[in-house]
């Protein structure tokens, strides 16, 4: 009998409506760029001592759910990723043309994901939440959604899911790319950025009680960094990180914030948008490379508190929910 | 309200501890652990919802428990989407709340607060 190829496999995911309630179809299908999800299995050891030397045996402390699949951003499908990450969406628009803005809330939904490897092993992961999820590009390069999950459960299929919970087709359209993009800093366009990554941080918690299946996955604090490659052409940026604003030559002992937004837009109905209203850079690293390559700054922010919330993602696609 | 239980009964394994409850106080128990005449039987869709019959009692309470909603509050705030908002529908907590067809609806005081979160949504005062 041949092995499972590695190259066949797939991600399906499906928000809940609550804890412990199964979708009755999946929402969405994926293909892995990388990473994986799967069930977890804590152990640890038994430690007394015995009539000879041999270390004690093991135990199980906790069953769960934990993986951080990676898959090509589409916009037909990523303002769902994004609503598993946020928590709230507002969908808006008529047919054929739709829009979707995403945003944060106190409360994250829970997922179903499923997947499927080979015709051999299918497994359905139930009250997943999203603990972290990265959407980035290097230059010239696919967007790319890297999601860290956390859940409670997994159950292993006999057969593929079928009837209403049969997969869906996976979206066939071209990943969004960098080269699409159009970035703003403090609401003027710049081409000096070549590449993105955005970090939405949940930090969530398993509470474990009386079993080894977890009572819970809980959210915790809510953070967004960017990060972004930067040629150092200038020093506006570079000023206003330490010397407190474009002109500065004294430093600054405040924070200097700013705004800045990627669309990434692959026709007028077709796009990703990316609004930080408030950042605040934390690292601005100008370095001397002896091989006398241009400086590319890697520069790192933060968002900060704002009426808009730290982020806002607007999807534009022909999928009305 | 389940008692605390006693030093004794800490001692003894969970499924002992249920059956002495019952013996102590078949009514309280019964709450705790109804008989299989008294539970709904499994629905045929669902076969991982039934239930081995050597599990023990709390066992079997956590696996039901699993599937249980916190009970909703009553629904007593009624929200609509803010004028010149064009939405569709608002998806807060997993749940999508169609105002399209329902422009003004009730729901309850932390759904309300989760959609008002949304900035395109206002309680109707």
């Amino acid at each position: 009998m041949a092995g499972v190829p590695g190259n066949r496999a797939y991600l399906v995911a499906a928000k809940q409506t609550g804890k412990g309630v199964e979708p009755i179809a999946w929402q969405d299908k994926y293909f892995f760029e990388g990473g994986n999800i799967g069930p977890s299995r804590g152990t640890d050891q038994l430690s007394e001592t015995d009539d000879n030397r041999n270390a004690g045996d093991f135990y199980v402390t906790q069953t769960a759910v934990e993986g951080s699949p990676e898959v090509y951003v589409r916009d037909s499908s990523i303002h769902r990723f994004l609503e598993y990450g946020l928590g709230a969406a507002v969908h808006s628009g008529t047919e054929p043309n739709f829009e979707h803005k995403i945003s944060a809330a106190a409360s994250l939904p829970y997922v179903t994901f499923g997947k499927g490897q080979g015709a051999l092993l299918f497994e359905q992961f139930n009250d997943c939440k999203v603990d972290e999820l990265t959407i980035s590009a290097g230059t010239a390069a696919p967007l790319v959604a890297s999601a860290s999950i956390m859940g409670r459960s997994a159950k292993r299929l006999a057969a593929e899911w079928a009837t209403g919970l049969a997969p869906p087709a996976a979206a066939t359209a071209a990943p969004l790319n960098y080269n699409q993009a159009l970035v703003k800093l403090a609401g003027i366009e710049t081409r000096l950025i070549s590449s993105f990554e955005c970090t939405i941080s949940n930090n969530l918690s398993l509470q474990q009680t009386d079993d080894s299946v977890p009572l819970d996955v809980v959210e915790g604090t809510l953070a967004v960094t960017l990060g972004f490659d930067l040629i150092f052409e200038t020093l506006a940026e570079y000023n206003k990180f330490h010397y407190g604003g474009e002109a500065g030559t004294t430093q600054s002992s405040s924070i200097f914030t700013t705004a800045a937004s990627f669309e990434f837009s692959a026709g007028v109905n077709n796009s990703l948008l990316f609004e930080f209203p408030k950042l605040a850079y934390t690292e601005f690293p100008v370095e001397p490379d002896p091989g006398g390559g241009p400086v590319v700054v890697s520069v790192r922010a933060a968002a900060q508190r704002h009426s808009e919330g730290f982020v806002k993602a607007v999807v534009k696609n022909q999928v009305e929910k | 309200m389940a008692e605390t239980p006693t030093p004794d009964q800490r001692r003894q394994p969970r499924s002992e501890r249920a059956e002495v409850q019952a013996e102590a106080a078949p009514e309280a128990a019964a709450q705790v652990a109804p008989t299989a005449a008294e539970e709904p039987a499994a629905p045929e869709t669902a076969p991982e919802a039934q239930v081995d019959v050597d599990e023990n009692e709390v066992t079997k309470r956590k696996r039901e428990n699993a599937s249980i909603d916190v009970p909703e509050l009553p629904e007593d705030t009624k929200v609509r989407v803010k004028d010149g908002e064009d939405v569709n529908v608002v998806s807060v907590a997993g749940v999508d709340y169609d105002f399209k067809t329902n422009p003004s609806q009730e729901v309850t005081a932390p759904v309300a607060a989760l959609l008002v979160e949304t900035g395109v949504v206002e309680v109707v005062e």
